[in-house]
């Protein structure tokens, strides 16, 4: 064969069963591996903990909600996303992961990850009919909510110091995000 | 306050380079064309005995010749794309500049498509002349040359042993050391 005959571009399509064998951080999207921030920025970091507080305060009354921070949240056999938030309202049981369709999840975008977390996830989410998709942007400090009606997405609220009420189940949560940047 | 956006109608492709693969600071990991690829092979007992015993025939037979015989070590063919093949022949016998002379590649069912048909042209496009193939699934091994900007099969089979040419040292390699 002749060696500068320019090649198909070839895709490798893994499963969860490869991406529990990778090591590294990872998230499985189609089946393409996809490279998470090594060691995501401290105020990336400090704004993870603080909604995980704030929404933790919230729902400490609720049985049923979860706030995971991070989890493996598998949407199918070849996609695999690890949001930075994530609640839900069905119980774990033994599972290692969430594949059951949360209530909310949040991304904390970066430059390298934005266009991924902005239309590939964003798509996700809608399609997996996730009730909540927070977007926040530390670099410009500004929050999008997006909440699904009809099965899509609507960008319910935007800014830096918004407040927000959530229904999650039987559950009424008022969070304040003036706090978090 | 709608905001409409427009569902991903294609999938979109990572195109990582170099610095990226080594801020992930891993090594069972390849990257082609800004695409990662897992070595699944560390994970594969077959895989690695026929690669121990591959690695230890070009080891033995090259020892005194000058060449070195290393496994997975970095081969970086261009920005978007690093490969790491299971064996690696290499010359350091021109001052300063290190040589790729031989490439082998231990493959089974799950490596056909990337080994066969990506690899083979992008060791070819750095210069290296020998490629070959270790089938632990067909039991075969399969030594291609690339000349006159070619790559052909020079020779094929279970029992067989070959005669390389690498850098100028003759090298007789027997493969049926390896089954």
């Amino acid at each position: 064969m002749p060696a500068n005959e320019q090649p198909i571009k070839i895709l490798p399509h893994y499963t969860y069963d490869d991406y529990l064998k990778w090591e590294g951080k990872w998230e499985l999207i189609e089946g393409l591996p996809v490279a998470m921030s090594p060691a995501p920025l401290l105020k990336h970091q400090l704004i993870a903990s603080k909604l995980n507080v704030e929404f933790g305060i919230q729902l400490k009354s609720c049985r049923e909600c979860n706030i995971y921070q991070p989890v493996d949240y598998k949407v199918s056999d070849d996609t695999v996303l690890q949001p930075d938030l994530l609640i839900s309202c069905i119980p774990p049981g033994n599972s290692k992961f969430i594949d059951k369709t949360p209530e909310l999840v949040l991304e904390i975008i970066s430059p390298s990850t934005a266009y991924k977390d902005r239309y590939e996830k964003f798509s996700i989410y809608e399609n997996q009919e996730v009730h909540y998709y927070l977007i926040i942007d530390p670099e410009n400090e500004k929050i999008e909510i997006n909440l699904l009606e009809n099965k899509k997405y609507i960008l319910v609220c935007t800014g830096k110091k918004v407040q927000y009420s959530f229904t999650m189940q039987q559950c009424k949560v008022d969070v304040d995000f003036s706090e978090i940047w | 306050m709608v905001k409409e956006w427009m569902a991903a109608p294609f999938t979109i492709l990572p195109n990582y380079n170099y610095e990226d693969y080594k801020s992930w600071n891993v090594k069972n990991w390849e990257l082609i064309e800004g695409i990662p690829f897992a070595i699944q092979s560390v994970h594969d007992p077959l895989h690695q005995l026929a690669l121990e015993k591959a690695f230890q025939l070009f080891n033995n037979t090259l020892k005194d010749s000058g060449l070195e015989t290393v496994s997975q070590e970095e081969v970086v063919v261009d920005p978007h794309t690093l490969l790491r093949p299971d064996i690696l022949v290499l010359s350091k016998k021109t001052q300063n500049k290190i040589k790729f002379c031989l490439v082998a590649e231990v493959i089974n069912e799950k490596g056909i498509v990337t080994e066969r048909i990506v690899k083979p042209k992008l060791y070819a496009a750095k210069g290296i002349r020998w490629y070959i193939i270790v089938d632990i699934f067909e039991i075969r091994a399969e030594v291609y040359e690339l000349t006159d900007r070619m790559i052909q099969l020079k020779q094929q089979g279970k029992d067989f042993s070959f005669e390389f040419d690498l850098e100028g040292c003759k090298a007789n390699i027997d493969f049926k050391e390896i089954w």
